[in-house]
């Protein structure tokens, strides 16, 4: 069975490059476009990772891990932080969260979005 | 008279007597001729007694004794004659010797009585008149002596009178000067007085200066606090003549202030130490200044970074959000393009390919630069350096050199690096950072090297410092560009023409880098032979 992740970004076009990347490498994908949807959608798929954006409408990603963090079910989900900025203040502030790894997404690409995702969870 | 008079002077050693001179003088003149004329008489009555006395007496011998009696006659009446003359000369000798000695008194005394001291009167016998003439003589003696006194004390009073004119005088110019002094004196203490008053007021203004800042100040004296400003009192929330005199742990008693005192505890006897803390109930943020003014006291200064934490922060936000903004669409480039060049959407073209290439590549300097133009900012925000760790440099030189392996080797480049001959300690940095300085470093070295070319990196170090040094055999910088080196947006005019890509910012972030380490940057360069980058990193920080 497909491993299943769920990205949780609100730009379209990082959305459906993601997906279409992470699909041929054989992940089911759920997309959340906010903190909050992340948030319904998590409890309701349970997924193996998420892929988490920062800066989003609504709810971004530090609120959407402060929250899982009270979950029992949701705090032992790994998470990926894809953030924009590469400011440490956020990278560390990630890691307090319990972010597993996070990426810039100027300095990486897919390829590298994918090797990250199979060190955390495999094929 | 003699013998009265005890002490009566022995004048003369033999004396006489003016009495028995009279005396004598009057025996010479009455009795002396009178008792030789009648020895004469009797001598010459004798014969006529003789023949008085005889019977027959003849008529010749009584003519005899008349011619006799004549002659007796004669004899006496000569011997009176001659007795007359010798009395009448005996007494002129004799009046004129007391009459001369005591006129010779008496002109002495004349002389006296006009003025002149300086008489003596020649002793001429030793009688009565002698002695009076040796008393006039030792009178007027004692008279010049006193007069001699006089004089001198005369001329000693006048000296004296004129001494003490003088010192009137002096006086009164010491006087003058005293009054003098006196007004310089009281001009003194006005100044004085003013000075005083001008101190006063200083104090007053400094008193109120300190009372009216904002910061917070308290005085520290061997861990009792001495002075506290309203602003500390208001931002301590205690009072001061609560704690004045007192020890600095009744601040414990303060929930609020155990941070504070934990950290005077700490740094008291420290030089210049400042921390932020912060301050619960209202949240503020204090950046609490501990300086030594004098031995044994010590000003806390506590500044409220509150806002400034805050704008900080908003800065921070901002930037990020500016980069979230600018970086999400040429993310969102980055990976369609690499994806489509990856062939995840499908084949293209060997042309596609090229200008999709070319097209990457663009957009990848647009991110540099973005990254460039953020660390810029955060360089001017104060707080570059972040999270310090222990790392080896070597790792760094050695993974940077690593990356850029195959660009040398497609630009026919010799890329070398001479490895320290013992191994550097592990020295703290911000990892990420001097990545950055070193790769900067080793990339300008490169893309300014045409093909063929040489680049040495090496890294050596002592006991002191780490020497890292990046030498290329490239174009060089101009001599009359080198001072702007490090300036920011600057690039080299020969650079421009070469290859026209590069904010101009990498030399700038690498020099900040270096020297938030506590390092230094320098360069040797001549156009068209080559540079060479230096920089040290001290082994201990200060």
């Amino acid at each position: 069975m497909a491993k299943k992740i769920l990205l949780v970004e609100d730009e379209q076009l990082m959305i459906d490059l993601l997906k279409r990347k992470l699909t041929q490498e054989g992940y089911e994908i759920s997309v959340a476009k906010d903190g909050i949807e992340g948030l319904e959608k998590m409890r309701e798929i349970k997924p193996d990772l998420i892929l988490l954006d920062i800066v989003m409408p609504r709810m971004g990603g530090f609120e959407v891990m402060e929250e899982m963090i009270k979950e029992e079910e949701l705090k032992k989900i790994p998470v990926i932080v894809i953030s924009n900025s590469g400011q440490p203040v956020e990278l560390d502030r990630a890691k307090q969260l319990g972010a597993k790894d996070w990426l810039i997404k100027t300095d990486f690409d897919p390829q590298e979005v994918v090797e990250k995702v199979v060190k955390q969870i495999g094929r | 008279m003699a013998k009265k008079n005890p002490n009566k002077e022995v004048i003369f050693e033999k004396r006489t007597s003016v009495f028995f001179k009279i005396l004598i003088g009057l025996l010479f003149l009455a009795i002396f001729p009178i008792s030789f004329s009648v020895f004469l008489t009797i001598l010459s009555y004798r014969d006529f007694i003789f023949k008085s006395l005889l019977p027959d007496l003849p008529p010749e011998r009584i003519q005899d004794a008349l011619v006799i009696e004549q002659n007796i006659e004669i004899q006496a009446g000569l011997i009176l004659f001659l007795s007359g003359i010798f009395a009448l000369f005996l007494g002129l000798l004799i009046s004129r010797h007391f009459s001369q000695a005591i006129g010779r008194i008496s002109d002495g005394l004349k002389k006296v009585m006009a003025g002149n001291l300086d008489v003596k009167i020649k002793i001429t016998s030793r009688d009565e008149i002698g002695e009076a003439t040796y008393f006039f003589n030792k009178v007027v003696e004692n008279l010049r002596e006193s007069q001699l006194k006089l004089t001198t004390r005369e001329k000693e009073l006048r000296e004296k009178t004129f001494e003490l004119a003088g010192k009137v005088k002096a006086l009164e110019i010491s006087g003058k000067e005293t009054e003098k002094a006196r007004l310089a004196a009281l001009n003194i203490l006005e100044d004085i007085e003013t000075a005083r008053t001008e101190l006063k007021r200083e104090k007053g203004r400094i008193e109120k200066i300190i009372l009216s800042l904002v910061d917070g100040l308290l005085v520290l004296q061997d861990n009792e606090i001495l002075l506290l400003n309203p602003s500390a009192e208001e931002i301590l929330r205690i009072k001061g003549e609560e704690i004045f005199g007192k020890s600095l742990d009744l601040l414990l008693q303060y929930p609020n202030l155990k941070i504070l005192y934990q950290f005077l505890k700490k740094n008291i006897k420290k030089p210049i130490v400042r921390e932020e803390l912060v301050f619960k109930k209202p949240e503020r943020t204090f950046q609490i200044t501990l300086i030594p003014i004098i031995k044994g006291q010590d000003l806390v200064v506590l500044h409220d970074v509150t806002r400034e934490k805050l704008i900080e922060q908003m800065k921070t936000e901002f930037v990020s959000l500016s980069a979230h903004q600018l970086r999400t669409p040429l993310s969102a480039i980055k990976w369609t393009l690499r994806m489509i060049l990856d062939g995840d959407l499908g084949k293209i073209t060997k042309e596609q390919r090229d200008f999709l290439q070319k097209t990457y590549l663009s957009n990848e300097r647009m991110i540099d630069l973005i990254n460039n133009l953020l660390n810029v900012a955060r360089i001017e925000e104060g707080r570059y350096l972040y999270k310090l760790s222990l790392y080896r440099i070597e790792d760094i030189v050695q993974s940077v050199i690593n990356s850029y392996k195959e660009e040398t080797k497609r630009r026919k480049i010799s890329l070398g690096f001479r490895k320290p001959k013992e191994k550097i300690p592990k020295l703290k940095m911000d990892v990420e950072k001097m990545n950055l300085a070193i790769q900067n470093l080793i990339d300008n070295a490169i893309r300014y090297t045409p093909s063929g070319g040489e680049v040495t990196v090496s890294l050596e170090s002592d006991k002191k410092e780490i020497e890292f040094e990046v030498k290329d055999s490239g174009v060089g910088i101009p001599q009359n560009q080198q001072e702007r080196v490090f300036s920011r947006f600057f690039r080299g005019a020969n650079v421009m023409r070469m290859e026209t890509e590069g904010a101009g910012l990498g030399l700038f972030i690498t020099r900040n880098i270096i020297e938030a380490h506590g390092g230094k940057i320098w360069f040797e360069s001549k156009e068209n032979k080559g540079t060479t980058f230096y920089f040290t990193l001290p082994l201990k920080r200060t």
